[in-house]
């Protein structure tokens, strides 16, 4: 799998605008896409379990593109910043190879006019056609070697050349901008692209360093293989159509010998393969060619003044534009070396790698009633239905006495009958219940009854004691035990069914024990109650809470 | 066994009213959308909870109505005798009955074959309805756990419920819901295999994808982390200073900008790893007593958490150079270094912390010209270690809200031992220490091409971190 620096631009893109969902739900969705792709990746054959990070993150790269573009249409929305990358990466080289070769043509072909008075000086045009070339090629080398250790020392960080960084802000700034002014239909989507980009090298530089480092370091590389290429293309041409003539002048070196010396060193690179005349001058057309201002040029011959010709031309060739070529070309190898390096292991990467790789638990709930009557809200109906419940049925003896209602027998008793559950109030507790009904109703205790707060059980019991005496009745309970439905409609039973002549009251306690019997006003359990007694539309069924006394 | 109509394992949470029902299925579903009310009474439906595992349903939980009449339904499962399809018959009885209402909503999800887990709350005493509960349970003929929710342990009647449950049930589990954490959810998964064979295997599938879920918050907790970490050490703000401009209270403002921008990336973290547990309806607040209660760059922070100065000045040697020493020194002073260095309290800094060092680091920003002033990436080494405390602390406060009080008392070092740092990060292991300056070196630009190793080294130390926490190992 070939991986390109656009690729990675745009996979940090797609997922930077993942991390932008904020909503639960988006992040939701993001999640199940993920998810998604990964399942259909194992669908399709492949064993995405298996499947190399890199190979994973580039599915689902493809996968988010055609979405992409599915979603935005055709038109300048549909861009990614690698896309746009690339391209405007494509016309930079473009321009600067065309802006190279065309300088490098009209410099040669301006530098290299000849009217017949004086020849070209080969040591100025070998300066600035080969020398000043090498000597660029080198700092080039010098400024990679830099880098080079300054990375393996981890001695501070390797900062950018001036060319580089000139470069970068073209690229980003200048370059888009000439666009946008000439028409070049990027859109707003387009530039924002390109200042995503842009960001990506400086924010997350440190990231994304050594993938942006050779396309720009390269750039300089184009124009300069450009210009020589241009440069060299010129002076053929002015050599094809026109009468070239190079000499040489020097004040210092008066032997030719040490010239010709200095060029057999300096064509080395090809005068194994090139004839010896053609490699460079011979030592006479070296001396044939040397201006001597105070003789003129008359007297120097032809074939010695354009011996030079393919010297330069094969000079300008090996060393400007071949090194030029190969750094290119190690550029290219370096940059695909550095993209096949990058880190896909970062945690930015693993997150997605994680939620591709993990299955998606979810919790679904949902409510079907199975007892519609219940959602009427009758808080406390007669059981419909059940007849078993009644004491007939279970063969316990017929309905009670009619008892008179509490209206018609008001009792003006000092003492109450207290019914309790045996398994709770046992008799040991008799002196803290007589407390508690004194200290918080101000009555006594005639007798304290346990029952098993079962109708059909009590009953009988019940009516007897009805029978008995006209004390109000108090029912114990214990406040934390919810009010629920079996009990109110117990209570409602005894109150409507045995009860009926005499106030009922209800005494929240805490648990017997050690500790006081005291139910705080503020007490949940005992405001639930409250509403409970209430719902239970009964006057003479009476809510009360031991509130106060020092032995309970 | 009778199967739900799925064929996936079903529980019904049965018991009486604000026995905490609710709170079970929260802890075995892990969902803290799941309705709790302290009023009693107040559901009246079943709810019901299907876990799915990449929209395939591999276990459902029926939060219930607690039981209205239960001295009622007794006396009519007894008139009944024996019988086979009982539950089936009581609902079909009852079924538009609104005395009712709740049994037939509570048997429901048992007719149609759902285990049963019975909850009771372990703080009261056990009272003649709850045996009467436990008696329809017995004769409904399902297998059965009983809970005893011990939230509230101020009186403790576990073992009054324990003796009586052995009559009724298979198993019998005590569960705090207060503490309940995912290792307490397995537990209770484990059980419930116990209760019926026939679920064995299913059930073991439910506590592997468990188990996957748990690991994968934990792998993706730890790339929160660690990107989070990644990003504030190697966060810078700059600005370009004009000849007018006052640079004193232009590195103020940035220093105030940086703080800002460290700060929204921890908070960022945090978000991401609230999401991943689930607490999504309820605002988890932390507890005042938690370190996280102090600001990020508070005095406090930077004492309680990170490495004590010991450590530090080796961390610093190993860093190759002299911040930790320098920083420690600055530390030991009123404020901490890295305070001085980024707080603008720069004249009072050290030599080496100061203003001209930092606005030297100028190196991140593409520059044509002109002054511009950065402040960031903080060179301190501490900053990593405060920071990757803080993000743990946070983890374990969300993994599980009663495991995040441990932040004060059982994670880092002891005070009275004399060490005043209550972070992981005092505890850490020499070589544990040591990935963690490779980590510092490779993002906060201390290192570029060796260093790639480094943040996935820190990655796997941050997840082991998570792990220790997640099984309270620290």
């Amino acid at each position: 799998m070939t991986i390109y620096l656009k690729d990675i631009i745009d996979l940090d893109y797609l997922l930077s605008l993942d991390d932008q969902r904020d909503s639960v739900e988006e992040k939701e969705k993001t999640l199940a896409r993920d998810r998604e792709i990964f399942t259909q990746l194992d669908q399709t054959g492949l064993d995405a379990g298996d499947m190399e990070a890199p190979a994973l993150l580039f599915s689902w790269l493809e996968y988010r593109r055609l979405v992409f573009f599915h979603e935005a249409g055709e038109g300048p929305s549909a861009l990614l910043p690698g896309r746009v990358f690339s391209s405007l990466y494509r016309w930079i080289v473009y321009v600067l190879v065309i802006t190279g070769v065309l300088s490098g043509i009209s410099m040669a072909y301006s530098f290299l006019a000849y009217h017949g008075t004086r020849p070209i000086n080969v040591t100025i045009f070998f300066a600035v056609f080969i020398f000043f070339h090498v000597l660029l090629f080198f700092l080039t080398l010098f400024v990679l070697a830099g880098r080079f250790f300054k990375g393996r020392t981890g001695n501070g960080e390797p900062h950018y050349s001036t060319v580089h960084t000139l470069l970068s802000v073209f690229f980003f700034k200048g370059f888009p901008g000439i666009l946008k002014k000439i028409g070049r239909p990027l859109g707003e989507k387009g530039i924002a692209t390109i200042e995503y980009t842009a960001s990506l090298i400086r924010m997350r530089n440190r990231e994304y360093r050594l993938v942006f480092f050779w396309p720009f370091f390269v750039l300089s590389s184009f124009f300069a293989a450009a210009f020589s290429a241009g440069a060299l293309g010129g002076t053929l041409f002015r050599v094809a159509v026109s009468d070239m003539a190079f000499g040489w002048q020097s004040t210092l070196i008066a032997a030719s010998d040490r010239i010709h010396g200095a060029l057999s060193v300096i064509s080395f690179p090809w005068s194994w393969f090139v004839p010896g005349s053609f490699a460079h001058p011979s030592l006479e057309q070296i001396e044939g060619s040397r201006i001597l201002l105070k003789e003129g040029i008359s007297t120097l011959a032809t074939k010695d003044l354009v011996s030079w010709w393919p010297f330069l031309c094969l000079g300008i060739f090996f060393y400007a534009v071949l090194p030029r070529l190969m750094l290119i070309m190690v550029s290219f190898m370096a940059q695909r070396r550095a993209v096949g390096q990058f880190d896909f292991e970062r945690p930015r990467f693993k997150k997605l790698l994680v939620r591709m790789k993990s299955p998606i638990m979810d919790i679904r709930f949902d409510e079907t009633p199975v007892n519609l009557a219940g959602r009427q809200n009758n808080f406390l109906a007669d059981p419909s239905g059940a007849d078993f419940l009644e004491p007939d049925s279970l063969g316990s003896g017929g309905p009670g006495p009619e008892m008179p209602s509490a209206k018609q027998t008001q009792s003006n008793s000092s003492h109450a009958v207290v019914l309790v559950s045996g398994s709770v109030y046992g008799q040991e507790n008799f002196g803290a219940v007589q407390e508690a009904v004194r200290q918080n109703l101000f009555l006594g205790v005639r007798s304290m009854i346990s029952l098993s707060f079962d109708y059909s059980q009590d009953r009988e019991l019940l009516f007897s004691l009805a029978k008995a005496s006209k004390d109000p009745v108090i029912l114990l309970q214990e406040a934390w035990q919810p009010p629920i439905r079996g009990l109110l409609h117990y209570f409602v039973q005894l109150k409507t069914q045995i009860f009926t002549d005499r106030p009922m009251y209800i005494l929240l306690t805490q648990t017997p024990g050690a500790d006081p019997w005291v139910v705080d006003g503020e007490d949940i359990n005992f405001k639930v109650w409250k509403r409970a007694i209430h719902q239970l539309g009964n006057p003479d069924i009476l809510l009360e809470r031991v509130y106060r006394g020092k032995g309970v | 066994m009778r199967t739900s109509p799925l064929n996936i394992p079903e529980f019904a949470v049965l018991g009486h009213p604000n026995e905490g029902k609710s709170s079970v299925v929260s802890t075995l579903a892990e969902d803290d959308q799941i309705r709790v009310s302290p009023v009693p009474g107040e559901t009246t439906v079943s709810r019901t909870y299907t876990v799915e595992i990449d929209k395939k349903k591999i276990i459902r939980f029926v939060d219930t109505p607690g039981f209205q009449a239960p001295r009622q339904t007794l006396a009519w499962f007894r008139a009944q005798g024996d019988s086979e399809k009982i539950l089936e018959h009581f609902i079909a009885t009852f079924h538009d009955d609104p005395f009712f209402a709740d049994e037939c909503e509570l048997m429901a999800p048992v007719a149609r074959g759902a285990g049963i887990i019975y909850v009771v709350n372990g703080a009261r005493p056990v009272r003649d309805d709850d045996i009467a509960e436990m008696e329809i349970l017995r004769l409904t003929g399902r297998p059965r756990m009983a809970i005893i929710n011990s939230k509230q342990m101020d009186k403790d009647y576990t073992r009054e419920w324990k003796l009586e449950f052995r009559k009724y049930f298979n198993s019998i589990r005590v569960f705090n819901s207060n503490t309940a954490d995912f290792k307490e959810r397995i537990r209770m998964l484990e059980s419930l295999k116990s209760i019926d064979q026939e679920w064995e295997d299913s059930l073991s599938k439910v506590i592997l994808a468990f188990k996957g879920e748990w690991k994968k918050r934990n792998r993706l907790a730890c790339a929160y982390i660690t990107l989070a970490l990644e990003k504030s050490l190697g966060f810078s703000v700059s600005e370009r200073l004009s000849l007018t401009s006052d640079p004193v209270r232009a590195r103020e403002r940035l220093n105030l900008s940086f703080q800002k921008g460290v700060r929204g990336i921890e908070q960022e973290m945090f978000t991401q790893i609230k999401s991943l547990f689930k607490h999504n309806l309820y605002d988890y607040p932390l507890p005042d007593y938690s370190l996280l209660q102090h600001d990020l760059f508070a005095k406090q922070t930077w004492e309680l958490l990170g490495l004590t100065q010991k450590q530090l000045a080796a961390a610093g040697a190993v860093l190759g150079g002299t911040m930790g020493l320098v920083m420690d020194t600055a530390a030991g002073g009123l404020t901490f270094g890295v305070f001085t260095a980024i707080g603008g309290l720069l004249g009072a800094g050290s030599a080496i912390w100061s203003g001209k060092k930092i606005a030297q680091k100028t190196g991140q920003t593409l520059q044509l010209g002109g002054d511009r002033l950065q402040v960031g990436p903080n060179e301190n080494l501490q900053f990593l270690y405060v920071l990757m405390d803080r993000a743990l602390i946070y983890y374990a406060h969300m993994m599980n809200r009663a495991h995040g009080r441990r932040d004060l008392t059982s994670l880092g070092s002891d005070p009275k031992a004399g060490n005043s740092k209550m972070g992981i990060s005092a505890a850490l292991s020499p070589g544990q220490r040591n990935i963690c300056t490779r980590f510092f070196k490779s993002v906060s630009g201390k290192r570029i091409i060796k260093g790639k190793k480094a943040i996935p080294e820190f990655a796997v130390l941050v997840e082991s971190l998570l792990e220790k926490i997640a099984n309270q190992e620290i």
